[in-house]
């Protein structure tokens, strides 16, 4: 027998379509504090590379800033979870928060390092084709990791239901 | 655009909780769909085999270290059904002028 929805049960069937993958996004859409500290740090470090020999210092003090930063992020994110879970889903929150912390650290860090590279061939006068290899072997380096990520994590695809 | 087609097999809310979760990914673990929609194992894994056979979804067992772990994804034509059967509940909705 076909099944004849009403346009109100059209309308909540959209609405329960529509939540469940706003309840999938949240749930492995990196943390907006995670991203936006990952990133920070990654400028910072890289930054921090101007800083003159006598502050040297410095620079580790930001770099340990950072690491330890992001650490705890990624331990006390999914403690709170695992007291109600159980110890058996905490490996995978865990798994979670580090793609989820490593996927924003991967990209950014991989631009930087194209773009320092090409900038320092530039410098140097390398040829045009040297761009093209440097490129491909940032990508090969880069593109895997951040599959993997994207793997655990779900890949998003298109943002309408 | 999808021509708006509905569907009976991905109507059930279950299986288009199901299908709209998967539409949003490549593939994802079965835990953590089953996690994402508040569903036991064994109604998850009903509802997963219809689709299957109606060749909507796509499942795959693949070992990880220590255990095998299940991963689903929507397939193509899955995917283009889905589209056409959200066509048409709007294209319903849409019938109460609201």
């Amino acid at each position: 027998m076909p099944i004849n929805p009403t346009p109100e049960e059209a309308r909540s069937s959209l609405e329960a379509a529509a939540q469940a993958q706003a309840g999938l996004r949240q749930s492995t859409s990196p943390p907006r504090l995670q991203l936006a500290l990952a990133s920070a740090g990654a400028g910072i470090v890289v930054a921090s590379r101007g800083i003159p020999d006598p502050l040297a210092w410095l620079r580790w003090v930001i770099i340990a800033i950072v690491v330890i930063a992001l650490l705890a992020l990624i331990l006390a994110n999914p403690s709170k979870r695992a007291v109600k879970r159980g110890l058996k889903h905490e490996a995978r929150d865990l798994r979670y928060s580090v793609a989820a912390l490593i996927a924003p650290v991967v990209f950014v860090m991989g631009v930087l390092v194209a773009l320092e590279l090409i900038a320092s061939s530039a410098a140097q006068g390398a040829p045009w084709w040297a761009f093209g290899i440097g490129g491909l072997a940032v990508a090969a380096v880069f593109y895997p990791l951040g599959r993997w990520n994207w793997r655990i994590l779900g890949k998003p695809r298109d943002p309408e239901v | 655009m999808a021509a708006p087609k509905f569907n009976d097999q991905i109507h059930s809310p279950v299986r288009l909780r199901i299908c709209s979760t998967l539409a949003a990914v490549d593939a994802i673990d079965f835990t953590a769909l089953r996690a994402g929609l508040d569903v036991t194992d064994s109604v998850l894994s009903k509802h997963l085999a219809r689709l299957e056979a109606v060749g909507f979804v796509s499942i795959t067992k693949k070992t990880a270290p220590g255990h095998l772990r299940t991963w689903v994804s929507l397939t193509p034509v899955g995917r283009q059904v889905l589209a056409g059967h959200l066509a048409a509940l709007r294209e319903i909705a849409a019938q109460s002028g609201m």
